[in-house]
């Protein structure tokens, strides 16, 4: 084959850098899109939980007429809850803290009206109000499925980002590791009984 | 009384792992929907039960299962169901499934329902049947007739659903290939590369450096006859007689000195008589008359005998001075056109000379046939346990089947 000069084994080292290169981007790009979809679906439940709140509202305040101030505050609470959203670019440890706090914020003022509704078996027996009370239930474990899904797709993807030859190409395409969910303080269902 | 009651408390509680999910079956008779484990439900309640979930599944392509058990564990109907929704993936790829659950100790019921039957039956709706068809009925401790009437009003709801029977989930093309090959087009690349790389290379001549330099001639040129030796004036005339025709035009010669196995000299098309001649006047003395006794002898299994009688060996092609009769040498003339730069080089033959020379020979052809290649018989493939609707054997997707997010509603009562 003749000598090797030091300008081709140059390139052939090149080639199998650039391959490398970019079948590791490929691989990052692929994980990232799972975290992406994960969140949507995260962000998703958490919608549907908010979009379920005015008609708990409504129904509780015609049985539960001197309850204001917890109607109120879950209803401020909720739009607050609404207006922020995380786009996925943008998730990082303190939006990924804010977000959780708000939602966690939300969970306790609902977990405060219905305890409330205890006291009024007028309410109680209501089929509307009994249908949004376990719609409300079935959105928290929805709630709960999606962030352990999204949990379990941001692993493996901070793991392909902070690997060593891998973490290089990371800091330069921009692909930053992404916050996971954390266990909430305190009961794990939101919806509470107290008396 | 006080024995069904301890008989009850008996039964261990399930968990998604042991529970005895009913199995895929084909055959039509066995195939039930109803896990009943702990046998709190009657034979009969079973079947109207398998009715109902037949008929779904055959004409809403729903996969359901319904579950009745004593005691659970974990204790929460939603945590057991859909533990055991994900882990045998009930309702398939197209995740229409759903679990009507009753646990009779533990006092819990649900109806989950998986990923894609959320949108048909709704959790409001759920929430209906369960607290409203089933839950009167199982605070009167009949099972039987709550799971029915539940799965009832689950058939009505999905009967008015025409859209169920719907798309199938576009497989996921699997992105690992495309790095194998991103990987083998790299490496073939390198390889051209390298190829052409070294094609340069040999086409560069030492002293000009321009890429002409090439092979003029690959001759074999005779150094030692029967005669004697040739001496440098003589070997020189062969070449330039050689180059002089090529010049010019004309063929070269190159068979003369090609072979000089007189045995196999016969077997190459148009060897020259005068190799013949030169071969057979020894032959002669040796007592192989004529060039068909050689052809013939050449064709004898035992070549060594006929070459060693001929005072030659089969390596005598690489080590010209072993023949008795010719040395040859093989000499490559490269020049380049541009600054004249002329060299020659002795080749050893290149392996094709030397795999030409076994070939002509005959002695090792029959080395080359290839053996019959024997049709070993293909191992029976397992037919893999597939699941077909068509059949009436219900699946609950055995890899990547249903999955359930957490719809439904249930509760205690």
């Amino acid at each position: 084959m003749g000598l090797l000069k030091n300008k081709w084994v140059g390139i052939g080292a090149l080639a199998i850098i650039v391959i490398w290169a970019i079948s590791t981007y490929n691989g990052m790009v692929t994980e990232e899109e799972k975290v992406n979809k994960a969140w949507g679906d995260v962000e998703a439940a958490y919608q549907r939980r908010m979009d379920l709140i005015p008609n708990l509202v409504n129904i509780v305040k015609g049985y539960a007429t001197h309850e204001e101030k917890t109607l109120t505050e879950v209803v401020e609470l909720r739009n607050k809850a609404t207006q922020m959203t995380i786009s996925v670019d943008s998730l990082t440890e303190e939006t990924m803290e804010q977000y959780q706090k708000m939602q966690e914020q939300l969970s306790g003022s609902l977990s405060r009206l219905m305890a409330i509704t205890e006291a009024y078996p007028e309410l109680k027996a209501n089929e509307n109000f009994l249908q949004l009370q376990d719609q409300l239930e079935g959105t928290e474990n929805r709630i709960n499925e999606v962030r352990k899904e999204y949990n379990a797709t941001v692993q493996p993807y901070n793991v392909k980002v902070r690997k060593f030859p891998a973490s290089l190409l990371s800091g330069i395409f921009g692909f930053s590791t992404k916050p996971m969910f954390k266990a909430q303080e305190g009961a794990d269902k939101a919806v509470e009984v107290k008396f | 009384m006080l024995m069904l009651v301890s008989l009850a408390s008996m039964a261990k509680p399930w968990t998604a792992k042991t529970l005895p999910v009913p199995k895929n079956t084909t055959d039509s008779t066995l195939v039930t929907y109803v896990c009943n484990p702990d046998r709190i439900l009657s034979t009969a309640e079973v079947d109207s039960l398998d009715q109902i979930m037949f008929s779904l599944e055959k004409t809403q392509g729903v996969r359901g299962l319904v579950i009745c058990v004593a005691e659970t564990d974990p204790d929460d109907p939603y945590d057991f169901c859909i533990e055991v929704g994900n882990t045998y993936g009930i309702g398939g790829k197209q995740n229409t499934g759903f679990i009507l659950f009753v646990s009779t100790v533990s006092r819990g019921y649900y109806i989950l329902t998986g990923d894609g039957m959320e949108k048909f039956l709704t959790d409001a709706q759920c929430s209906r049947i369960s607290r409203n068809e089933m839950v009167p009925y199982f605070k009167e401790e009949q099972w039987g007739a709550g799971l029915l009437a539940g799965l009832r009003a689950v058939q009505s709801v999905c009967s008015g659903e025409t859209e169920l029977l719907a798309e199938d989930d576009e497989a996921n093309d699997d992105e690992e290939g495309g790095n194998l090959l991103l990987w083998l087009g790299g490496g073939l690349a390198g390889l051209i590369g390298l190829g052409a790389y070294g094609a340069r290379k040999a086409r560069q001549c030492p002293q000009c450096k321009k890429t002409n330099y090439r092979k003029v001639l690959r001759q074999t040129v005779l150094v030692h006859d029967e005669e004697g030796a040739l001496d440098d004036e003589e070997i020189e005339e062969q070449i330039q007689a050689c180059l002089a025709d090529l010049k010019a035009g004309r063929k070269v010669e190159t068979k003369k000195f090609r072979t000089f196995n007189p045995a196999a000299s016969a077997m190459v098309e148009g060897g020259d008589a005068a190799t013949n001649q030169i071969g057979n006047s020894q032959d002669e003395a040796n007592g192989l008359t004529s060039s068909d006794e050689a052809s013939k002898a050449a064709q004898d299994k035992d070549m060594d005998k006929i070459m060693k009688s001929a005072g030659i060996s089969m390596h005598s092609f690489e080590n010209p001075k072993k023949h008795k009769y010719k040395k040859v040498r093989v000499i490559d003339i490269n020049r380049c056109p541009d600054c004249g730069y002329e060299h020659r080089a002795e080749s050893k033959g290149t392996t094709y000379d030397y795999m030409l020379g076994i070939f002509t020979s005959g002695t090792f052809g029959a080395v080359y046939h290839s053996s019959e290649s024997s049709s070993s018989s293909s191992s029976r493939s397992h037919r893999s346990r597939s699941s077909s609707r068509s059949s009436g054997g219900h699946s609950w997707g055995s890899s990547g089947g249903g999955h359930f997010s957490g719809g439904g509603a249930g509760g205690r009562f």
